[in-house]
């Protein structure tokens, strides 16, 4: 597959994890509870949990996939690199979120796996578009 | 060769991706811990969160000009009081936290005269003592977390100085124990059966629940056992659309 093309999806699964993210952080600081499928959303939301240091965790995921689109639109072998480290960070701490929802709380919050779901997809992509070829190298080969 | 030097950089990433995520799950661990005090072996669990910044005084949890008063009727030993408390309290808490709706606490031993145990008088009047200090619903919350089997004596003095220091310093815990065995807690107790028998049943049960119009003295809806979560919401948004 071409660079452009992981580039998209790379970009697209990013915005896609933003928006649950940003509906999560919404939430957060509204005080609502979010639309919810299962039973499990609120509670986790107002676990001890749902923050590191204060921080809603929802927000540093808001973060990190604004950073991954960034990187997308920055031309450059080093954004590349940064967007695909992220990317495989989500992941890793999306991992660890899923395992707190499973043996911590005992609760699955339907917007939190969803995500855990994107990033699962997302860093595969975005390994294949670190090892893919086009503008952003070219470029900084020139 | 080529190969090769494309995978240095992509090794690299992925290890200090894995370096990254080891970091922020560690500091994770270190912000959340486990909430156990190793002292007194009380679960704190999130109920300090849950809690945090909602007004607190005396009996009442919440916002005094809220439109809606959820009145609690609960006896610290009675579990599905506890299952309430653990399991819908904190799907309701957002109605709370947005000023919408007020909970009062209620306790009421329904449980020590068939049991011949003093542990929900010891319970309840703890609650009512951390009340004068507009910590009430931490010990109610607390006690729930922390309940045992009804009648086997477990509300011993080591548990309830637990209870109280779990609280944390916002409640001074010697004096709240020392306060919950005078007559001071009396009236909310006895204000709490008489409201119980007026408004609930002659011989009311735990949990029950009252939702009202805050100032009225009118009942709106009574709902008694730990039904589901769904009879709450729904009949809490129904009073908030009329």
């Amino acid at each position: 597959m071409s660079e452009r093309y992981l580039r998209w999806a790379v970009t697209a699964l990013a915005l896609i994890g933003a928006g649950i993210a940003g509906y999560l952080t919404y939430t957060h600081f509204q005080g609502g509870p979010p639309v919810c499928f299962t039973n499990g959303c609120e509670v986790v939301q107002n676990s001890r949990w749902s923050k590191l240091f204060g921080i809603p965790v929802a927000l540093l995921g808001l973060l990190t996939y604004l950073s991954i689109v960034a990187s997308t639109l920055i031309r450059h072998p080093l954004a590349k690199q940064a967007g695909a480290m992220l990317a495989l960070v989500a992941l890793g701490f999306n991992a660890y979120l899923l395992y707190i929802q499973a043996h911590e709380i005992g609760r699955y919050c339907t917007w939190c796996v969803s995500n855990e779901i994107v990033s699962l997809l997302l860093a595969p992509v975005a390994i294949a578009w670190l090892l893919s070829s086009g503008d952003s190298d070219q470029r900084a080969a020139t | 060769m080529r190969r090769d030097s494309r995978l240095a950089p992509v090794l690299a990433i992925v290890g200090g991706a894995i370096v990254l995520v080891v970091a922020i799950v560690v500091a994770s661990q270190i912000s959340n811990g486990s909430k156990k005090t190793s002292a007194d072996n009380i679960a704190t669990d999130s109920i300090a969160e849950m809690l945090s910044g909602i007004p607190q005084k005396g009996i009442e949890l919440g916002e005094p000009k809220a439109k809606l008063t959820l009145v609690e009727f609960s006896d610290p030993q009675c579990p599905f009081c506890g299952k309430w408390a653990r399991e819908t309290l904190p799907n309701l808490i957002h109605y709370v936290r947005s000023g919408k709706l007020r909970i009062e606490y209620r306790g009421i031993n329904v449980i020590d005269p068939n049991t011949g145990g003093t542990d929900s008088d010891r319970m309840i009047r703890l609650a009512q003592a951390a009340g004068l200090q507009n910590k009430l619903w931490n010990v109610v919350e607390l006690e729930f977390e922390n309940q045992a089997t009804e009648g086997s004596g477990y509300a011993t003095d080591a548990f309830l100085r637990g209870i109280a220091d779990a609280v944390g310093p916002e409640l001074d815990a010697g004096k709240a124990i020392s306060v919950s065995n005078t007559n001071a807690v009396l009236p909310m107790i006895n204000a709490a059966q008489k409201l119980a028998t007026t408004k609930v049943a002659k011989r009311p049960s735990t949990p029950s629940f009252l939702i009202m119009r805050t100032g009225s003295t009118k009942v709106e809806k009574k709902i008694v056992g730990a039904l589901p979560l769904s009879d709450f919401t729904q009949a809490i948004d129904a009073l908030l659309k009329k």
